[in-house]
């Protein structure tokens, strides 16, 4: 760790030289420093990310780069809001938004991102819209999800949908769409004209969409540019830090605790409210079995599970479930009664890992009780959410470090199982820096054994890569660099000075391990 | 409103956590891939089969399972294979029906890899990606070539063809059939055997011998016929290229156009391409010389139509043949040179825009021709082989205009005798046009056209002395406009490098020069008369002041007369000028050479007034007369100290031409004799105002003469530019066999003219006995440069 700091301290020169650069636009050099290694995500003294700098600075080609080199414009995050809004011309703006949103229902992309690609989807198999809204123009609609506008507003509280297009046959299409987009968190503040806003403020109040309205308000009676891009800035976070709760209290009152037990009853007797008029609306049900046998389905929404791949698949392929869910669909727009109903079953797990995950998939929670990591995990791994997998792996990396010991071995073997590499390099380092304690222990020797078998299904066969994980972090354990280990030639006989460098330390855990590694006949 | 029932659902029965055993799994799995191939894909549950997939890797069977897909998929495609295309259907009347078959499965097979990948896919995201191994679409495709495609791959191809065959019969390309092919050829790209696709492996070369024969075979029935032939080949070509951009790869397309051209234009050389091209250039009609080179993309038939053009083309300039009904050689030579150019441009306006590349076989020679093309025309070896030589040529890019220069400057080379000669006296007729100023356009655009051709002549030294002869000739008897005659020089400098032409400049400078100093002069004894009222008639006097190295001229001292008598006022103009031109260029001497210069005397005959203008000595005789009635030839000889001979031929002139008998003589008679009187022969009168008098140039022995000097000079010159090539090779190598040397000098002076080996060894020896060179003592073959 001690290291790490060093290194960062080391850049922190850089860092500056490269904030310069993009102050001024010298692409070149910007270049050149980020491919020095430096974290081109970090912030200066000020807070400004260099990403904010070139945005602001107006230097489009340093913004591409940067882009480019992954620095994060993520929305969701007070700095991504900044650099959107403090970008000085439009066209950099663009380029930050569709950096931002351009891979459309990629299971990675984060919260405020996926919601905004909600709204524009391509594929009609996965148009999860179950609310259409009229407006003045009886032509043209504006179509959304009840499940959203609820959670969002308090428009669909006390009124039905059919009541709520009453109330909007008087608003222009433009209003209406910046409305929704607002709801769906597109960045719509910088582009709303200055004529939309009474009626829009007027909606918003009515909604109860109050940091809308605030925000609106606001910004009518402000003069001064610098201080209405602040605001801007400002309140897109806030409203992104609104949806997130908002979600998150729409999760925990609709879904979880709307929750329906049926270990005990029968099964054709269950109830299940009507979707299409009772909250949360859902289009999907999400079947659960703990480990002792209690069942439960919870209510869930198609257009926030499909982060996932296996949710996404499960609807966009042409079998069985897509089917039942067009059936669904079509018979709901028709007005039709119709008792199907989409049932998804996931692998036997504890409903705090099912709610775990429903919690990530719709407002991007990673607070989970640490118990549930390894689970979480698999459960990831089955509905393939990548990056709840790494977020799971910190969880478990973090919450865990120092304490666990035979631990180590279900962790590396969780890591194969489910393909997350921060398990396997965590669990190594864990072992090198704990040899001495488990250089006796059989686990040690059947994991060494079962990674040299693991080889065989790989291409490269020179290493078993445990082994070699191994090596690398004993290495750093003692603070060695490759080079240094010529020093044991070299420098043989004085041994103090060795010592002191903590090479024969090293020497003695190397040693350790191979005759471990002699012992299971694997040297070589 | 919606109106919908709280009703009882069913709640789906709970997923039994299956067993570890894959036997059951697999069962399961079967089935629903059973159903995948039966397109029932809407009865499968993705769910169920995610799950069971799930299963089976968490229990760590995945590479078992992986097995299995294959081995499942084998079965498929085999029993696929016989159930649908079993040998009886195969032999089938109707063409399309085996491919139609074949590209329904095709389809299905696409639709039918994706659902099983995606019923797999957490198969394919974990054991696959992890292991790198083919995902099940990739294996699948693999699976449908071994199982399917291969064993029918015959079948396939005939049926392929006879469908392209197909087409091409009904002459349609835009049909349901097409379609069928272009999915075909498709699968065939996309489906892999070893390293490159299907079509490439398999496919491809049987289409091209096929389409081969069934070109053959319509060219042997549609007996194609001249410029019909080549137009009924040219809509087929056209119905080919359209027909295969719909289904088949660029490269294969081209490839087959190229057949075609094979075999139906070039397989009927004699019924097409002769006769087209023959049209072509008879009639100089570009339009299809154009299209059959743009369809002719072999390098063997770019060669052989360029060498066709070639032959026609030289047949047709050879076809020019001199007029013999011209007394006179120059005028016949300048006719035969202005159908030269006049065919010369026609080609080249026909050619033009045609790049004969051929794509050469390695970089080296692309060197070469690149060299050869800058060069244009002017290289032209003394191969004795000529034809080598184009072979040579030809070996990379050559442009039209190249094409031409090649053909022209061989033809020039079977020409040589008088090639250089004609043009030169082209040029003449040309330039002497240019003092009426309406004329200088067309004179200069002739030039243009004529220098052209001067830098394909093999020999453009032989055409240099000649032309400087001529421009001799025309600048001191001031025939021609100076400014057309400097910008001929330089069109000629241009073309033919400054080493032969730069005397030709200095000419030009002389004269230019001379006018200059004309003026000067005039202005001078203009002040000087103003003083000196006595002289009241003013002589006009145009000095030409020569170089004496420039001009073709001898020996200056035959032609310089010094102790010639001139009448006072001549006398004192040649004074006054002597003393004009010290004072200007000291340094310099100045010689008179009256035999060069002409006087006009204006007089009055007995019926007209005529400008009379002679020849120097001519008009020093005439002017004796001023004084004396009659003379005899001795008082003239006394008088004038004209040289004898010189003067007898004057005489000559003076009484016997048709056109200026300006003296009479008593007696009559056709000899002069010394007892002869001579007078004025006052009743001389002509039709113009202008007379010009001109002396007899002597008889043919005289004109041999001319020729005889021509050569000699042009001998000269060559072996001193000879001398000077020996000297710069060898003073580079220092040692040098004959050979070699031989090889080289020719080399040097190529771009001027054709070496013989009698001037190259009239030069080798020049410079061995003035000691430049040394032959070896032991090996006498073996040269030194001696330092």
């Amino acid at each position: 760790m001690s290291k790490d700091k060093e290194v960062s301290s080391f850049l922190k020169g850089d860092f500056n030289d490269l904030c310069y650069s993009c102050r001024t636009g010298d692409v070149e050099n910007a270049d050149r420093l980020i491919s020095t290694g430096i974290n081109i995500n970090q912030v200066d003294k000020f807070d400004n990310s260099p990403l904010f700098l070139a945005s602001l600075c107006g230097h489009i080609e340093v913004v591409k780069l940067l882009l480019e080199r992954g620095a994060v414009c993520d929305r969701d995050r007070h700095e991504g809001a900044r650099c959107v809004y403090g970008a000085l011309t439009d066209d950099i703006r663009n380029m930050l938004v569709s950096y931002d949103i351009s891979k459309k229902f990629d299971s990675n992309q984060p919260f405020a991102a996926h919601i905004s690609s909600l709204l524009n989807y391509t594929d009609y198999r996965f148009d999860t819209c179950d609310l259409r809204i009229n407006c003045k123009d009886e032509k043209r609609a504006v179509f959304a999800h009840k499940f959203m506008v609820f959670a969002r507003s308090s428009a669909l509280h006390n009124s039905s949908p059919s009541e709520l297009n009453e109330m909007f046959t008087e608003v222009s299409m433009e209003v209406l769409g910046t409305l929704i987009e607002f709801i769906y968190l597109v960045p719509i503040l910088h582009s709303t004209p200055s004529t939309d806003f009474p009626e829009l403020i007027k909606l918003a109040n009515y909604f109860q969409l109050d940091s809308l309205s605030e925000f609106l308000n606001k910004f009518r009676h402000t003069a001064d540019p610098v201080e209405k891009s602040n605001l801007i800035v400002t309140y897109q976070y806030k409203f992104t830090e609104l949806a997130r709760r908002q979600l998150k209290k729409f999760v925990k009152d609709n879904i979880i605790d709307r929750h329906i037990d049926i270990d005990n009853v029968s099964p054709n007797s269950v109830s299940i409210p009507d979707p299409r008029s009772c909250v949360p609306f859902p289009d999907i049900y999400l079947t659960v079995e703990n480990s002792v046998g209690s069942r439960r389905i919870y209510p869930c929404h198609i257009a926030m599970l499909s982060r996932a791949g296996f949710f996404k698949d499960i609807i966009s392929k042409n079998f069985q479930e897509n089917k039942t869910y067009m059936t669904t669909k079509y018979a709901s727009r028709a007005d039709v009664e119709d008792s199907h109903m989409l049932f998804v079953e996931l692998p036997i797990c504890d409903f705090g890992v099912a709610e775990a995950v429903i919690n990530y998939l719709y407002y991007d929670s990673s607070d989970f009780d640490p118990n549930y990591a390894f689970d979480v995990i698999r459960l990831a791994d089955y509905i393939m959410a990548d990056r709840l997998k790494t977020i799971a792996a910190a969880v478990i990396t973090q919450s865990l470090e120092g304490t666990l010991s035979k631990n180590v071995f279900d962790i590396l073997h969780l890591g194969w199982e489910t393909g997350v590499v921060r398990l396997e390099q965590f669990s190594a380092k864990y072992i090198a820096q704990h040899l001495e304690e488990l250089k006796l222990s059989e686990e040690l020797r059947r994991i060494i054994l079962e990674s040299s078998q693991r080889i065989s299904s790989r291409e490269e066969t020179d290493t078993i890569e445990l082994v070699a994980d191994i090596r690398f972090y004993l290495l750093s354990k003692y603070d060695l660099e490759v080079d240094d280990l010529s020093l044991l030639e070299s420098d043989a006989d004085d041994r103090e000075f060795l010592q002191s460098l903590g090479l024969l330390d090293y020497q003695k855990d190397i040693e350790t391990l191979n005759t471990i590694l002699n012992k299971l006949g694997l040297s070589f | 409103m919606i109106s919908f029932k709280k009703g009882k659902i069913k709640v789906p029965e709970k997923i039994q956590p299956t067993s570890a055993s894959i036997d059951e799994s697999w069962l399961v799995l079967r089935n629903v891939f059973d159903k995948v191939f039966s397109d029932n894909t809407q009865d499968i549950s993705f769910e169920k089969t995610y799950r069971v997939v799930y299963d089976v890797v968490r229990f760590k069977q995945e590479a078992e399972l992986y097995n299995r897909i294959k081995e499942y998929l084998v079965q498929r495609f085999e029993s696929l294979r016989t159930d649908t295309f079993s040998k009886g259907s195969t032999i089938t009347h109707s063409n399309w029906e085996f491919l139609e078959k074949l590209d329904k499965v095709w389809k299905s097979t696409n639709i039918h890899l994706e659902c099983i990948r995606d019923l797999t896919l957490y198969l394919e995201r974990t054991f696959c990606e992890r292991n790198r191994t083919p995902g099940i679409v990739e294996t699948g495709l693999e699976i449908f070539n071994t199982c399917l495609l291969l064993p029918l791959k015959d079948t396939v191809n005939k049926e392929y063809v006879n469908g392209i065959n197909d087409l091409r019969d009904t002459r349609t390309y835009d049909n349901p059939h097409t379609e069928v092919l272009e999915r075909l050829g498709s699968m065939m790209l996309t489906i892999l055997s070893g390293e490159d696709s299907f079509f490439v492996v398999f496919v491809q070369n049987y289409l091209l011998e096929e389409s081969m024969k069934y070109y053959s075979g319509l060219s042997d029935s549609l007996s194609l016929k001249s410029i019909e032939g080549f137009q009924k080949v040219e809509e087929l070509i056209e119905f080919e290229t359209k027909l295969d951009e719909t289904f088949l790869t660029s490269d294969a397309a081209t490839k087959i156009i190229k057949c075609i051209n094979k075999v139906l234009i070039w397989g009927n050389y004699e019924n097409i391409v002769e006769p087209l091209l023959k049209n072509a250039l008879d009639t100089f009609n570009g339009e299809y010389l154009k299209k059959l080179y743009y369809l002719t993309t072999e390098r063997k038939y770019r060669l052989k139509l360029r060498s066709v053009i070639q032959d026609m083309i030289n047949r047709n300039v050879s076809a020019i043949e001199l007029d013999e009904s011209e007394k006179k050689k120059s005028i016949m030579g300048s006719k035969w040179t202005s159908s030269i150019i006049i065919m010369f441009n026609k080609y080249n306006k026909l050619l033009q825009g045609l790049s004969f590349e051929v794509e050469s076989n390695n970089d080296n020679e692309t060197k070469i021709s690149i060299a050869n093309d800058r060069l244009g025309g002017l290289q032209q070896s003394n191969d004795t082989d000529g034809n080598d030589n184009v072979e040579d040529v030809s070996q990379g890019t050559i442009s039209a205009a190249g094409l031409l220069n090649e053909t022209f400057s061989n033809f020039f080379k079977q020409n040589s005798k008088h090639s250089a000669q004609y043009l030169s006296f082209y040029l003449d007729s040309c330039l002497k046009n240019t003092l009426e100023k309406t004329e200088i356009n067309d004179s200069k655009n002739c030039i243009i056209d004529c220098v052209n051709l001067v830098r394909l002549l093999p020999d453009k030294d032989e055409f240099t002395i000649i032309y400087k002869n001529q421009l001799t000739k025309r600048l001191l008897q001031q025939q021609s406009s100076l400014k057309v005659e400097k910008f001929a020089c330089k069109r000629i400098n241009e073309e033919t490098g400054s080493f032969w032409t730069h005397k030709l400049g200095t000419m030009l400078r002389d004269i230019s020069r001379s006018e200059y100093l004309a003026q000067n002069f005039s202005v001078s004894q203009q002040q000087k008369s103003i003083g000196d009222l006595s002289s009241k008639d003013t002589l006009e006097f145009i000095p030409d002041i020569l170089t004496v190295t420039s001009w073709p001229f001898q020996d200056i001292d035959d032609i310089v007369v010094e102790d010639l008598i001139l009448p006072p006022q001549l006398e004192t103009l040649k004074l006054d000028f002597e003393k004009f031109y010290n004072k200007k260029y000291n340094e310099r001497t100045l010689k008179w050479v009256h035999s060069l210069g002409s006087i006009q005397i204006g007089f009055q005959f007995e019926k007209t007034y005529h400008d009379l203008i002679m020849p120097f000595y001519s008009a020093l005789v005439f002017l004796l007369f001023e004084n004396h009635d009659e003379l005899t030839i001795d008082m003239i000889l006394e008088m004038t100290n004209i040289p004898e001979q010189e003067l007898y031929r004057q005489l000559l002139s003076l009484i016997m031409s048709s056109k200026s008998r300006i003296l009479k003589k008593s007696p009559v008679s056709k000899t002069i004799s010394k007892t002869d009187k001579f007078s004025i022969n006052y009743s001389f009168t002509a039709s113009t105002q202008k007379v010009k008098v001109q002396t007899i140039v002597g008889t043919t022995s005289s004109r041999r003469n001319e020729n005889n000097n021509i050569n000699n000079v042009l001998e000269r010159e060559r072996i001193n530019a000879t001398n000077a090539a020996i000297v710069r090779v060898l003073k580079r190598r220092t040692t040098l066999s004959h050979t070699e040397l031989l090889e080289r000098v020719t080399e040097e002076v190529k771009p001027i003219f054709t070496l013989q080996s009698l001037v190259f060894k009239k030069s080798l020896g020049f410079l061995i006995t003035k000691e430049y060179v040394q032959r070896d003592p032991e090996n006498s073959n073996l040269y030194h440069y001696i330092s």
